[in-house]
């Protein structure tokens, strides 16, 4: 019998998402370098055997030919891009973001696939590798170091289609469904758990506080004109109004705030008794000395019931 | 919780002074907002102006004294402690450890305004009492105690001898159970 087969088997099962799971995050995390360096060196070698090739006398037709095309199509993309106004962007955005959140809803595409992931415990076990090998901290790091995301998040923000998209989003009647049904999932919870208790999650919450770019972000996505309008929307939507109505008229508040109330009442009246208790015995005190009488010696108040659980 | 034999806690001037002083603020609260009251009605009802001749200012008087006593001798009677009292959690209870009758009650009022006549001295003589008894305290037989917490429905309170805390070889007189004094053997379930 082979020793190897065996070893193979003593391995513990693994699904098949796992496995590609697992798999591209290891060919990502390991042969990034190694992928930039074949791109590079392809790139060199198409720009030094190519260029002369393309400057040959013979290749004149094919670069005169190519030259018209390319020129037609930059006409045609300039006409287009005319046609291609903003409504239109937004009404086929708006298409697109109906079709793909209908289609998810339809087919319960994104509980289907975070189902598998949770049941395979394949979210787990992804989120420990990344923890462990470093790569969150190596992401984090390049990412707030970099002027991408502040780029990208300008360009969201000055494009009329993110309102569209965020509004679609944010008002799909299955977006709560699906959000209740993945945060009640006891996977989650483990997985939320084990990011948080992780060292890694600290050093990367300081990194990227302290980037500059973070705050550049931020300040950027606040001075936009989608977080006014989200503001606007949220302010003057009809549930907001009912949850702020249901919510003062909610007899759990009203009783909070009377039991306040009432205990800071009662702090203060504890706090003037100690005093007056303390006054009763000086008083009398000084009444019996001046009237030359022996003192009686005093048991205090009775100390107020402590709390079940508390110690005395 | 504090359990053991041991002395009661007989109330003190200044904290007896405090609890006096909220109930005197209650009585003239609720005296001047139903006189308003009254005046406004009477007002709708008797036109032109309203002299007080000195039957009427009498039978004000009457009233105003049927009222302050009858707030004081209600609640004493019924629940042992005045609204004053049950803020600075105190208690009155008869010298023997009984509850206060409607007839002790009427006695202490009685005595509450003898003492308050000479300027208050009656009320001094809490300070040099042993049980700090006042001067109503010894006309209708009564004491008071600090409390710790609400006065439950316990079967409460033989109050001890008053030399109890200089004669403890004597033994257990009664128990301080969540602040409620309570005689020996008649611990609540």
């Amino acid at each position: 019998m082979d020793d190897t087969y065996a070893d193979d088997r003593a391995e513990p099962a693994r699904s098949a998402a796992s496995t590609i799971a697992l798999a591209a995050i290891g060919l990502a995390d390991v042969s990034s370098r190694r992928i930039a360096g074949i791109a590079g060196f392809g790139v060199r070698a198409v720009a030094v055997v190519g260029g002369p090739v393309w400057r040959s006398p013979p290749a004149a037709p094919v670069r005169r030919a190519s030259s018209s095309a390319l020129e037609r199509l930059v006409e045609d993309g300039a006409r287009h891009e005319r046609l291609w106004s903003a409504e239109t962007r937004v009404a086929v955005t708006e298409r697109v973001v109906d079709a793909v959140v209908g289609a998810a809803i339809r087919y319960a595409l994104v509980e289907r696939v975070v189902g598998q992931l949770v049941a395979a415990g394949t979210l787990e076990r992804v989120v420990a590798q990344l923890i462990a090998a470093g790569t969150l901290e190596r992401v984090a790091g390049q990412v707030t170091e970099s002027p991408l995301p502040l780029r990208v998040v300008d360009d969201m923000l000055s494009e009329r289609v993110t309102d569209p998209i965020v509004t679609r989003v944010v008002e799909s009647p299955d977006l709560d469904r699906v959000v209740e049904r993945v945060l009640a999932s006891p996977a989650v919870d483990g997985v939320i758990t084990k990011v948080l208790d992780s060292p890694s999650t600290d050093r990367i919450v300081t990194q990227v506080l302290a980037s500059p770019g973070l705050e550049r972000l931020i300040v950027t996505v606040m001075e936009s004109r989608l977080v006014a309008d989200l503001t606007d929307h949220v302010v003057h939507s009809v549930e907001l109004q009912r949850v702020v109505s249901a919510v003062s008229q909610s007899p759990e508040l009203r009783s909070a705030i009377a039991e306040s109330s009432a205990s800071l009442a009662g702090e203060v009246a504890d706090q003037v008794r100690a005093k007056t208790v303390v006054a009763d015995d000086r008083a009398e005190r000084v009444a019996r000395r001046l009237l030359r009488r022996k003192p009686v010696p005093r048991m205090g108040p009775p100390e107020p019931p402590s709390p079940a659980g508390a110690p005395g | 919780m504090t359990r053991g034999a041991s002395p009661p806690p007989y109330a003190g001037f200044a904290t007896r002074a405090v609890g006096l002083v909220v109930d005197i603020v209650i009585i003239d609260v609720v005296t001047v907002v139903g006189a308003a009251i009254a005046s406004l009605v009477l007002s709708t009802i008797i036109p032109g102006d309203v002299s007080l001749d000195l039957p009427a200012a009498l039978a004000a008087g009457a009233v105003w004294l049927i009222s302050v006593g009858g707030y004081f001798v209600l609640f004493w009677s019924l629940v042992g402690r005045t609204p004053g009292m049950r803020l600075m959690r105190l208690e009155v209870r008869a010298a023997d450890g009984g509850d206060v009758s409607f007839a002790r009650a009427l006695l202490r009022f009685v005595g509450l305004v003898v003492a308050a006549i000479p300027f208050g001295l009656g009320f001094l003589l809490t300070l040099v009492d042993d049980r700090r008894q006042g001067l109503q305290d010894k006309i209708g037989g009564t004491v008071v105690l600090y409390v710790a917490g609400r006065v439950r429905g316990v079967v409460a309170a033989a109050v001890p001898d008053p030399t109890a805390a200089r004669h403890e070889a004597a033994g257990p007189a009664g128990e301080v159970i969540e602040g409620t004094v309570v005689p020996p053997g008649a611990r609540p379930a």
